[in-house]
């Protein structure tokens, strides 16, 4: 939805395409509350999806429009309200769990925070987007992103699409191959280097972010447990980090640039990881506090950099950005963080346990290769030591993988690292201006 | 005026990541939801 609403955004204007936002959240949220089954609560989580798709697609540009010398700090403030959600929501969930109240009440919550920027829309005047101001053309925001960006967007959203209706495999990136000529033929462009750079980024970015959430968390309640403090704390606490530091955004960015921001970022993500892998006890909150830091300002940083460098390909640019972001995470990172559990699993059964493993290891097969990992299936039919035993292992290697996953704020590391030198040898990171 | 319309526009989308994370496992109980169908719903 992101990337169809930056298609048509400049075109039918903000504010109408926030109404629509405004009324798909809304029906969203009726359709959940008088749910029956299964296909009422899918068809109101998908409106949902449409909601939020249409609402991101008007915010990122209208801001980077409305704050055109401090974008990289506007939006990270902007994307403060993320957290800030996870945080009211955390602590609604965590008032309401003692008590015996119906899902009802829960969902008919949402009608507080969706009214209120229903009522603060009502008499605003949307700013027309500075590629618009500029009367740069539609054709030439397309050229930006170019046949090899859009390219990078359908191959996930296909392959997505594909999985959920159990479509052959060939069919999604046969699909996107064939758009994508299509928009080649139109735009005669494969897209800005830099700007297919930061979209390829986003890959291991989103999957840093937003994948190694639920590992993460799992890992920090058996702490919080022992400190008597309920599970969902661990989310309303990293959350709030976030929110507080995407808040002071602006002296951060002002100090150390935007592209000397992600460096140091994803250098404290990964020594959070790592230090994750080998924490024990308390320390498991400290290593988790730099993780928080580190990841806090990566995604509207990227948004900031797009817009900033890239205000010729409008609002397209940076909606790709988030596209690539949000469905790669579910198409390639998860999945991989995933295998890199399994193996780590598999590999402490086979060198501890073999007697077990010989027991409950099976083959499967994935998009990237077969792998061998433990069927839960033949681990629940193990006696109870047993599968204790299995039990406290995959604790152990999964905490042990999180220094695997390094890997994702590694390469990041280092793809940041070659942009801030390749512009330092062009005289610096400058904003681009149009007239 | 108009940033904050948009901060609590995202802020409203977070809320309901958030508030159908917690409401799954009722979801789940009152309409007999597999484990296939709760990931698609949190999927979307």
């Amino acid at each position: 939805m992101i990337v169809l609403a930056s298609l048509i955004v400049d075109r039918i204007g903000y504010g109408r395409m926030m109404v629509f936002a405004f009324c798909c959240h809304i029906l969203s949220t009726v359709i959940l509350l008088m749910a029956e089954g299964y296909w009422w609560l899918y068809l109101g989580t998908f409106m949902v999806s449409i909601g939020n798709g249409a609402a991101q697609a008007v915010a990122d540009p209208v801001v980077a429009s409305m704050y055109r010398r401090n974008k990289t700090a506007m939006l990270n403030i902007l994307h403060a309200s993320w957290p800030a959600g996870m945080v009211v929501g955390g602590v609604v969930g965590i008032a309401l769990a003692a008590s015996d109240v119906a899902w009802q009440w829960r969902i008919a919550m949402l009608f507080i925070p969706m009214g209120l920027y229903g009522l603060l829309l009502v008499g605003r005047r949307f700013p027309v987007h500075e590629r618009v101001a500029a009367g740069v053309s539609e054709r030439e925001m397309y050229r930006e992103t170019g046949a090899l960006g859009l390219w990078l967007v359908l191959i996930f959203l296909f392959v997505e699409i594909g999985r959920i209706f159990g479509l052959p495999f060939w069919l999604g990136p046969a699909l996107s191959v064939l758009l994508s000529l299509g928009f080649l033929a139109y735009t005669r462009s494969m897209g800005r280097p830099v700007l297919l750079f930061l979209l390829v980024l986003m890959i291991p970015l989103a999957t840093t972010e937003l994948g190694t959430d639920s590992w993460i968390t799992s890992l920090m309640e058996v702490p919080m447990r022992d400190m008597a403090v309920h599970a969902g704390w661990v989310l309303v606490y990293t959350s709030f980090i976030m929110m507080i530091l995407r808040f002071c955004a602006a002296p951060v960015v002002r100090l150390l640039t935007p592209l000397g921001l992600m460096v140091a970022s994803c250098a404290l993500a990964c020594a959070g990881l790592i230090s994750l892998s080998q924490a024990a006890g308390i320390g498991i909150l400290l290593a988790a506090t730099l993780y928080g830091i580190g990841k806090a300002y990566l995604w509207p940083t990227v948004l900031g950099i797009v817009a900033e460098r890239f205000p010729r390909g409008g609002a397209l640019s940076i909606n790709a950005v988030s596209a690539v972001g949000m469905m790669s995470v579910g198409v390639a990172g998860t999945v991989f963080l995933g295998q890199i559990q399994d193996r780590a699993v598999e590999g402490e059964l086979r060198d501890h346990r073999p007697s077990l493993h010989a027991r409950v290891v099976t083959t499967k097969a994935s998009a990237f290769g077969d792998f061998e990992t433990v069927d839960p299936a033949k681990a629940r039919a193990l006696p109870a030591a047993d599968q204790q035993a299995i039990s406290e292992l995959t604790a152990r290697a999964s905490q042990q993988a999180l220094a695997t996953s390094a890997i994702f704020p590694a390469v990041m590391l280092a793809g940041y690292l070659f942009l801030l030198l390749l512009f330092r040898r062009k005289g610096g990171y400058h904003p681009v201006e149009l007239q | 005026m108009l940033f904050w319309a948009c901060f609590t526009s995202i802020g409203a989308t977070s809320a309901v990541f958030a508030i159908r994370g917690q409401v799954i496992m009722d979801w789940a109980a009152e309409f007999a939801l597999t484990e296939t169908q709760k990931g698609d719903i949190l999927g979307v």
